[in-house]
């Protein structure tokens, strides 16, 4: 078995706008907009930061995101990191020395497949069943 | 918000001090509460424990993490904090941007010992937040340590090891913690239907509040 590498925004990269793809990314950068990687793994790294809804096989998040987090097998907030936003996948982990604020949806293992083919987080239609973490300004949650 | 990142609180605490494993009956009286609701709504406000998120998604409920000590850390800038003069508009906002829900959506709130770490003007507009929150017959379990004496003291970090049993670990930076009784606790929930105590080990007051 080869190992395989991930994609990689760099520290000093700033993107603007929806990123989609098949394969791994590491994020030390800054994206602003949504991501959607539904088969592959996406890692925010320690200088990373999301400003937007991730959806992705698995999240792991060391730096910063402003944004939901949709993630069929699991989602990992890593020791200092900083997530505000609400969480659904099928295994939430989060360690204590991380600051997270939101809702954590679990996903039945039976609905983790379906979820992978379906919309992204940020227009899913079962979103508006919890409070939204981000929300609109102006809006409370509920 | 404060933006700078000198003022940003140094992150949740470590959890590194002693640890202790006790009977909740408080968190029994919580627990036996959702036992009998579906779709319970679930705020835990003193941050995210691994422990405390499988409890609660494990029994199907919803389940809502902040902590309020880093959310009043990051809020307020250091001369703020220092000084304790909060201005009532500043209150306001950080109560909002910290509990920004509808009225009465949460069936069960849990605050630990966080009020405790709170300067008194804080601490009461959170409280009256958290009342209007709270579903009419909803139920909100805080702590309180009797011993403090204005002394700055770690807070715990509170995993629920099963229904009826709570790991209390303290955390490593002290703050400084304010003082009370059965007396400023009753007044602190004036407002709401019913206040429960429950006698704990040592100085520890157990207090499970009904909307």
């Amino acid at each position: 078995m080869t190992a395989r590498s991930a994609a990689l925004i760099g520290k000093s990269l700033v993107l603007v706008g929806k990123v989609s793809g098949k394969e791994d990314l590491i994020v030390d950068g800054r994206i602003e907009g949504d991501i959607e990687l539904p088969e592959n793994c996406l890692t925010v790294g320690a200088a990373g930061h999301v400003q937007g809804s991730i959806r992705a096989r698995e999240i792991v998040v060391f730096g910063s995101v402003h944004g939901n987090l949709e993630a069929v097998e699991k989602v990992q907030i890593r020791r200092n990191a900083r997530v505000i936003g609400d969480m659904r996948t099928a295994r939430p982990v989060i360690e204590e020395e991380a600051y997270f604020k939101g809702n954590v949806e679990t996903i039945r293992a039976e609905h983790a497949s379906d979820a992978a083919q379906r919309t992204p987080a940020s227009e899913s239609p079962q979103q508006p069943t919890l409070p939204n973490a981000v929300p609109p300004t102006g809006e409370t949650r509920r | 918000m404060n933006p700078s990142p000198l003022h940003a609180p140094a992150g949740p605490a470590a959890a590194a001090g002693t640890s202790d494993a006790r009977k909740s009956h408080g968190l029994q009286a919580l627990v036996a509460s959702m036992a009998s609701k579906k779709h319970v709504y679930v705020m835990d406000l003193g941050g995210p424990v691994q422990e405390n998120i499988d409890f609660v998604t494990g029994a199907g409920h919803r389940l809502y993490i902040d902590d309020l000590l880093y959310a009043y850390d990051y809020f307020f800038s250091a001369k703020e904090q220092a000084e304790c003069a909060f201005r009532s508009a500043r209150i306001e906002e950080f109560v909002e941007s910290a509990l920004a829900f509808d009225e009465k959506v949460a069936d069960c709130i849990l605050v630990w010992d966080r009020l405790q770490y709170l300067p008194p003007a804080i601490c009461e507009a959170l409280v009256e937040r958290l009342r209007r929150i709270l579903t009419p017959d909803g139920l909100l379990l805080a702590l309180f340590r009797t011993d403090s004496a204005g002394a700055d003291r770690p807070p715990y970090s509170c995993r629920i090891l099963d229904g009826q049993t709570l790991l209390l670990r303290e955390q490593a930076r002290p703050r400084p913690a304010e003082t009370f009784n059965p007396r400023t606790i009753q007044r602190l929930f004036q407002k709401y239907g019913e206040v429960r105590f429950f006698v704990s080990r040592e100085s520890l007051q157990e207090v499970v509040i009904r909307r």
